[in-house]
């Protein structure tokens, strides 16, 4: 699964997903985190047993998951933005399936969904993934009212 | 030594709440503060705040209490650790909080980490084996 959460990991939601599914595995691709070792420490401390924890740069992400894709049914890979998301395709991770979990209110960014908010440039960056074939769902944790970005769309 | 100061990261005005409960038992207490995620608040903006909060008191002898190990508040304030007159425990709650208020003049930073955390673990009993079952 490919997710989207400026959080990154946050317990009570991380342990969520990973019950519903079973991963066992979340790697960050953020270029910030991955150049940041006490970050990666301070964030792997908090993932739940059993969870491996691994963080790349976005590109350096993109040659270990195609290396790899067996694994991807057992993977959550976590982004910050939708920016990161859309160098994750462009450089080559076919991925068909992006959820939005979680996006935090900021100057220039409107609220779309829930707790999620996203900018001018943010939205365009999703239609763009959207015109791609990728399903785009807006969902913070399973059990929660999810929302499909192809029935949003028409309302931003 | 200066009075150590207490900063409280939260999930929402928990940590306003756990202030105000502590002074209801404490009495009025100085260099408490607290900062507050607000719902749907990004973390970027969350640690502005937090770092406009600490540099007011930078240098000085500072505990932070944050209310959730692994939560958005932890991850962001977590990093304070590594500053050499700041310590950082998780599991807010009131009887830590009491604990380092009215305990702060008597220890070191250090041990008042140690102290709080210890406080916070041994304040949770279960009531029903421990009195009557």
């Amino acid at each position: 699964m490919v997710r989207i959460d400026d959080r990154m990991i946050h317990g009570q939601v991380i342990a969520v997903w990973c019950k519903h599914q079973s991963f066992d595995r979340i790697v960050i691709l953020d270029d910030g985190v991955a150049a940041d070792p006490f970050m990666v420490e301070v964030l792997g401390l908090a993932a739940p047993p059993g969870l491996q924890v691994d963080a790349f740069s976005v590109e350096g992400g993109i040659q270990v998951l195609n290396e790899d894709t067996s694994s991807w049914g057992t993977t959550m890979v976590l982004l910050k933005s939708p920016l990161s998301a859309k160098r994750l395709y462009d450089g080559g991770l076919e991925y068909r399936a992006l959820n939005v979990g979680g996006i935090g209110s900021g100057p220039g960014r409107k609220n779309i969904f829930k707790n999620i908010a996203a900018s001018e440039e943010e939205i365009e960056i999703l239609k763009y993934l959207m015109d791609e074939g990728i399903e785009i769902t807006l969902l913070t944790v399973p059990g929660e009212k999810s929302k499909l970005f192809s029935d949003l769309v028409g309302k931003l | 030594m200066a009075m150590v100061n207490i900063v409280l990261v939260s999930h929402g005005e928990l940590g306003d709440a756990l202030i105000q409960a502590a002074e209801m038992i404490a009495g009025p207490a100085e260099r408490l503060f607290s900062v507050p995620l607000l719902p749907g608040e990004s973390p970027e903006s969350f640690g502005e705040k937090l770092d406009a909060a600490l540099r007011e008191i930078a240098g000085e002898e500072t505990l932070v209490l944050i209310d959730l190990f692994g939560g958005t508040p932890y991850n962001v304030a977590a990093r304070q650790v590594l500053k050499e007159n700041v310590e950082c425990v998780t599991g807010a709650n009131l009887p830590m909080l009491l604990e380092l208020v009215m305990s702060r003049d008597d220890a070191t930073l250090a041990e008042l980490a140690e102290d709080i955390a210890q406080a916070g673990r041994e304040s949770v009993k279960n009531l029903g084996p421990t009195l009557c079952k």
